[in-house]
């Protein structure tokens, strides 16, 4: 293996794209999450589960995805493997923020602990922790 | 291809190939409910010969449950000539307290206090305890003894059991889950559950 760092990338994405999948059923289906702290349905059933009319978890859904399909890109051109870094940071960069809005008001609005929400909240940390440090190995050409 | 290509989509699709396993063979999705299972075993209360029959699958230690009550209070309170609601145990099993607070209602019931102790177990969903059950009970003027000798028995754990094992049987994900007169309540929000009864209630006149 090449790049441990981008298989990184790439496995915390796939994670954080299942995690968001899964929740864009349920939402989608009006059902229930499957939930260890009891207070995904909260979440789920509260005001806050829709920003501008789409339901959360599909924003996840959508950057996930994108990170996915660029940390792969990334393996495939040598020229790739850094500019493609620059749109991984800023992805996962304004998702970091969006999970830390997200648990936000989990905690203090809600007033709840949602399992999915926090742990969006940590790959999005490791995301954007790893392609810091994958920037700062490449070289500008 | 590059060899981290390779690893890369053999990683996605080991994963998806995983996944498709669990959610495949843990689904029983479009499978048709069946109303006695729904219905049977809870404690009811409402009207003798309702036109509907709301069902809640609750657990007195989820946050949701504990939200949503006062709503299901006030249906009860506004149908309650023409519906039937039934109160039924789905204790988590990462809720410490849960399936005991289920049997404390249970037992609370063989004292005709069931919906008492149902309020009582929500409003202090948050502070439970080992010692809430039996404060609970001298809160509501119970017959302590006989309390904790129905609390204790055999037959209100498999009261509960049996409840369990039908939310298990109807393959719940999760708390609270509501059903109108058999069918799966899907909600979108709390408020949901009363336009979704009123529906009901409606399409019956």
């Amino acid at each position: 293996m090449k790049n441990k760092f981008n298989t990184l990338l790439f496995v915390l994405s796939l994670i954080g794209f299942f995690i968001a999948l899964y929740l864009s059923r349920q939402y989608l289906a009006h059902q229930p999450v499957i939930c260890l702290t009891g207070g995904c349905e909260l979440t789920r059933l509260s005001p806050y589960s829709k920003i501008a009319g789409i339901y959360v978890p599909v924003y996840g859904l959508i950057g996930y995805s994108l990170i996915l399909i660029l940390s792969f890109l990334r393996t495939l051109k040598d020229r790739w493997e850094r500019t493609l870094l620059v749109p991984i940071l800023i992805i996962a960069g304004g998702g970091l923020l969006f999970s830390l809005y997200n648990n936000f008001v989990d905690w203090f609005l809600i007033k709840t602990f949602c399992q999915y929400c926090f742990a969006c909240l940590i790959i999005m940390v490791g995301l954007v922790a790893v392609a810091k440090i994958e920037l700062g190995r490449r070289p500008k050409i | 291809m590059s060899s981290d290509a390779k690893i890369l989509l053999a990683i996605a699709a080991a994963t998806v190939a995983v996944l498709a396993f669990i959610v495949f063979g843990s689904q029983s999705a479009g499978k048709p409910v069946d109303r006695a299972v729904v219905e049977r075993n809870g404690q009811a209360t409402g009207s003798a010969s309702p036109k509907v029959t709301l069902t809640e699958f609750a657990d007195f230690q989820c946050p949701a449950c504990g939200q949503i009550e006062p709503l299901v209070n006030s249906i009860i309170a506004q149908y309650g000539d023409k519906l039937k609601f039934i109160y039924r145990n789905f204790p988590l099993s990462q809720h410490p307290y849960a399936f005991k607070a289920a049997v404390a209602a249970q037992a609370a019931g063989e004292q005709g206090k069931f919906w008492e102790y149902r309020q009582k177990l929500f409003d202090e969903q948050e502070s439970l305890s080992d010692g809430s059950f039996e404060q609970i009970a001298k809160d509501l003027n119970l017959n302590l003894e006989k309390f904790n000798k129905d609390f204790n028995s055999q037959a209100m754990n498999q009261k509960v059991q049996a409840d369990l094992n039908d939310a298990q049987k109807l393959n719940l994900s999760g708390t609270p889950s509501f059903f109108i007169n058999g069918e799966p309540v899907n909600l979108a929000s709390l408020n949901d559950l009363s336009a979704r009864v009123k529906e009901a209630i409606d399409s019956t006149q």
